[in-house]
């Protein structure tokens, strides 16, 4: 069987289009390679952006996507909160403060859509180039198979855009996690960028550590022991800014164990369980799961993808090295694991134990987000898969046609992921009435944080396709604001939240004298939103101030002397943990910059001479 | 035996363009998720 050279078939090496130069004392023949394998680069590139496009096209419309827990903004505000000095677990830290100093550049509108289409684009290029010296055809399928899939659809429309952030990060710290192990210490510092870029979460984090680090520190390669340590040490510090304030919460970051049910993996197809989360579906919310997953014809062309998977695991050792094989796959096992531990004899138990008594551990409460790890590894077999189908071709032509049905079986098998998710991430645009609350409470000088009513934490707004979303008002009013975080799941379960303060202003909104315990909780505000379900404590507005009526979005004043909440996590610590993560992302960008620079100057030398 | 390569990808290719055909009507039809719940507490898992 002969090796097919169509353009599906250049061979390129897994550089990005800008770095594709031919060396000046190259042979004739080594330019031509060099000349298909940029043309290659440049097929990769249309093909990612074509699915950017026909996946989040309708996001160009003005507007703020608002989806489940996506939630924007236009200019959230930089407060204590954003960095974990509240009473809440800081489940969106430094998430929070780095929006809000990215927003005053970019406008919170368009920050959301620049990472939305980032994240998209970089996942399906990153996965393009993450097995080198592969034809361009099989490039093109690793890029469709790893961003067209049940795990984007889902945790897009659930909202978990920062878990994306990582998603899109892994295959490139695969690629830069193979020239750190050869030795190319100019690999360290993006790598860094894209961990800390991902660890904005603790999710986040937790997947693109573990697989940095896992690389870095594999037995083997040519690196030396100070780049390992410097990495190792590195990659934790940049966890610093959201582990930091839950160990040193006045209350432990331990959640309830009915989480564990509630947000249990679950079968999202005719597949049961497992079939689900091989096929990289199966999150606990049905309400984010795409409508084609229970098609018969949909789950069997999901199966095709499945079986290229399988025809090209035993393929990859050829393309990656041992420690990538083993990192990547162990990673996926254990993805796999945590995933469908729930469902396993004894498992939910132990996960109860871990979540209720290990701090942080809750993080593993939603386990079929760690199937990242899986799809990456699924996205490269699958490629590595049709490759093995190409080369068995009869023909050239064939050879070509086997892989660009490799390439769109992944959309032809979940369609209702182009175009916003079939209409799911419609943007929103926020009523005026906002606008003008967030002024009012921005000028006014009074003491204390705000709570917006109905006290729960998922909206249902006329204006935003009455889609079930998080409140953004506590993001949107630009003051600190008291959450719920008791999750109402399923119709009759509420996983009691990890917020001490939450709890108390709940059962002081159910109480005798609302008004006079909100004050001593340390709430100076109320704010009430007219058009979304939802109860208000009767008698509770007749005892406040009304500063501003307009039946949208109503603001009160609570009245008397305003307590202050102070168990949160002491400043200096938090604070020292963001200068440290601070730090490193600017030296890590300083040494990016200072690369590219005398690259360029390089260049530009020889082309001179 | 190329021959019979090639009757066989036809096969697949013609089932593989069935199933998408069937998927991509199948879920263009409207289905229940435009019911909008008006319960007064609202669900995470809510549509």
């Amino acid at each position: 069987m002969s090796a097919p050279q169509s353009d599906l078939s250049t061979t390129t090496s897994g550089a990005i289009p800008a770095q594709r130069t031919a060396p000046a004392d190259a042979p004739p023949d080594s330019g031509a390679k060099h000349r298909r394998a940029h043309r290659g680069d440049w097929i990769l590139l249309t093909w990612c952006v074509l699915l950017t496009v026909v996946m989040l096209g309708p996001l160009a419309a003005p507007g703020y996507v608002l989806s489940y827990d996506m939630v924007a903004v236009p200019d959230q505000a930089l407060l204590p909160s954003s960095v974990g000095l509240s009473s809440a677990v800081p489940r969106a830290v430094p998430l929070d403060a780095a929006v809000a100093v990215l927003d005053t550049v970019l406008t919170g509108q368009l920050l959301q859509k620049l990472a939305l289409a980032g994240i998209v684009l970089g996942a399906a290029l990153g996965a393009g180039l993450a097995l080198p010296k592969v034809r361009t055809g099989t490039r093109l399928v690793a890029a469709s198979v790893y961003t067209w899939n049940a795990y984007v659809f889902e945790r897009l429309v659930i909202g978990h855009w920062p878990t994306l952030i990582a998603y899109a990060a892994l295959p490139w710290l695969l690629i830069l996690g193979r020239r750190v192990r050869r030795g190319r210490t100019s690999a360290v510092a993006p790598s860094l960028l894209l961990v800390g870029a991902s660890s904005l979460t603790p999710t986040g984090g937790l997947l693109a550590a573990a697989l940095f680090g896992a690389l870095v520190l594999a037995p083997g390669g040519r690196h030396g022991s100070r780049t390992r340590a410097i990495s190792a040490v590195a990659v934790l510090a940049l966890q610093a800014p959201w582990v930091v304030p839950s160990v040193l919460r006045p209350d432990p970051a331990v959640s309830d164990p009915s989480g564990v049910a509630a947000f249990a993996a679950a079968s999202d197809s005719p597949l049961g369980l497992l079939g689900s989360l091989l096929t990289l579906g199966g999150i606990w919310n049905e309400g984010a799961v795409p409508d084609s997953r229970a098609l018969p014809s949909a789950v069997a062309l999901t199966m095709v993808v499945l079986v290229l998977a399988v025809l090209g695991a035993t393929e990859l050792r050829r393309h990656l090295g041992r420690a990538e094989l083993a990192t990547t796959g162990a990673l996926a096992a254990a993805g796999l694991v945590v995933a469908v531990s729930s469902a396993l004899p004894g498992g939910d138990a132990v996960l109860e134990w871990l979540v209720s008594e290990i701090p942080g551990g809750g993080l593993i409460r939603d386990g079929q987000k760690f199937l990242a790890w899986n799809a990456l590894l699924v996205a490269l077999a699958a490629a590595a898969g049709a490759a093995r189908l190409a080369r068995a071709a009869a023909n050239r032509n064939t050879a070509a046609a086997v892989t660009l049905v490799a390439a769109v079986l992944p959309i032809a098998a979940l369609p209702d992921l182009a175009w916003g998710a079939a209409g799911r991430l419609e943007p929103s645009r926020y009523p005026q009435e906002w606008a003008d609350v967030r002024a009012t409470l921005r000028a006014a000088d009074g003491d204390g944080d705000v709570v917006v009513l109905p006290y729960q934490p998922f909206r249902r707004f006329p204006w935003a396709g009455d889609r079930a979303v998080l409140d953004p008002a506590p993001r949107y009013l630009g003051v600190e604001a008291v959450v719920p975080d008791a999750l109402p799941v399923g119709g009759d379960t509420v996983v009691p939240g990890e917020d001490r303060r939450a709890a108390e202003l709940a059962a002081a909104l159910d109480g005798d004298d609302p008004a006079r315990d909100l004050a001593v909780l340390g709430v100076g505000w109320v704010a009430v939103e007219r058009d979304t379900p939802g109860t208000i404590p009767d008698g509770l507005l007749e005892a406040l101030e009304s500063v501003e009526s307009n039946g949208v979005l109503d603001l009160y004043r609570v009245p008397g002397a305003i307590g202050t909440w102070t168990r949160i996590p002491p400043a200096p610590p938090v604070i020292a943990a963001d200068i440290i993560f601070s730090v490193i992302l600017i030296g890590a960008s300083a040494d990016v910059a200072r690369i590219a620079f005398s690259r360029r100057r390089r260049s530009l030398r020889s082309q001179a001479s | 035996m190329g021959n019979f390569g090639g009757v066989v990808a036809a096969i697949v290719g013609v089932v593989l363009a069935g199933l998408t055909v069937v998927t991509a009507v199948n879920v263009s039809q409207p289905g229940d998720a435009d019911d909008v719940s008006h319960e007064e507490l609202i669900n995470y898992d809510d549509n």
